[in-house]
């Protein structure tokens, strides 16, 4: 009987750990996003679309600059959503295409009204249909305790 | 779906009470639909923010999961420089609940980050607004089944 290493074998299991990490937080990641964008849409109300075309996705810096909402559509019934949700998404897919597994990631709004918005006061308090506690404040308490466990 | 809406505002409201009273005894704290007679100087508003409950069942456990947020609003009248105190009083609200766990008769309480910043308001007050993100379980009792003779 003679001795067999297995190491070859183990070191070759270990070299290939750490693409599987890789893999594992970019799956992570993506799942996030996907998430945080999905929850703040649903969450927020159309007139003109200029909300819900400012959600801009950015690798590493928060974006600043206020886009103008596309005019496609009527202001009544949300009529304006599908055509500046598409816009704006296109910023959440230009990340996610070639994502890399560690950085940081922002959903900006630059829109002027989105703090009242936000805070339930547009277009009154007692109009409003933006949910008792906000799009964004919502939506991070469900993905942040998600990802937590 | 069952939840713990209520179990949970009386324990965060109850360990707020008491915590805040120590640290600024003399701060007005407005309640969530209670009547309230604002202050000329000073008060501070306290309100919890939830998404819907979602069962989270482990074996034969039946634990009910809420995600949200508490919000503490600081509100001061005078000067932008008024905001300083305001800044410190939100923190030092916020720190009652942060990263920190509760344990009460009907559920356990897992606070999160805080989030303080200064938000607007559709008066001549100016507010500090702090959040701290939590989840809590609760864990539904089970309905015993009908004897069978």
């Amino acid at each position: 009987m003679g001795y067999r290493s297995n190491i070859p074998q183990v070191i070759s299991r270990m070299q290939r750990i750490p693409a599987k990490i890789e893999k594992r937080m970019i799956q992570l990641v993506t799942r996030a996003i996907l998430r945080v964008d999905e929850g703040v849409h649903e969450k927020t109300p159309v007139w003109s679309g200029l909300a819900i075309r400012n959600m801009i996705w950015t690798k590493s810096r928060p974006n600043s600059r206020e886009f103008d909402e596309i005019k496609s559509g009527e202001v009544t019934d949300e009529g304006r959503r599908a055509a500046n949700a598409a816009a704006a998404r296109q910023t959440r897919d230009g990340i996610l295409k070639g994502i890399k597994p560690f950085g940081v990631w922002y959903l900006s709004n630059a829109s002027k009204h989105i703090f009242e918005l936000e805070a339930g006061m547009l277009p009154s308090p007692e109009r409003t249909r933006v949910p008792s506690g906000g799009m964004f404040g919502l939506t991070f308490a469900e993905v942040r305790n998600s990802i937590g466990t | 779906m069952y939840d713990f809406t209520e179990d949970f505002r009386a324990m965060s409201e109850t360990l707020f009470q008491s915590e805040f009273g120590i640290l600024y005894p003399t701060i007005k704290v407005q309640w969530d639909d209670i009547p309230f007679d604002q202050p000329k100087d000073r008060w501070v508003a306290f309100t919890v923010n939830q998404n819907p409950a979602k069962q989270a069942t482990i074996g034969n456990r039946f634990i009910v999961r809420t995600t949200g947020y508490i919000q503490i609003d600081v509100m001061v009248a005078g000067e932008k420089g008024k905001l300083v105190e305001a800044k410190k009083i939100a923190e030092a609200a916020a720190d009652i609940f942060a990263y920190r766990k509760f344990k009460g008769a009907q559920i356990t309480l897992s606070c999160q980050e805080k989030h303080v910043t200064v938000a607007p308001t559709a008066g001549s007050f100016r507010r500090v607004m702090a959040r701290v993100f939590f989840y809590y379980d609760g864990e539904r009792p089970l309905i015993p089944m009908a004897t069978i003779p």
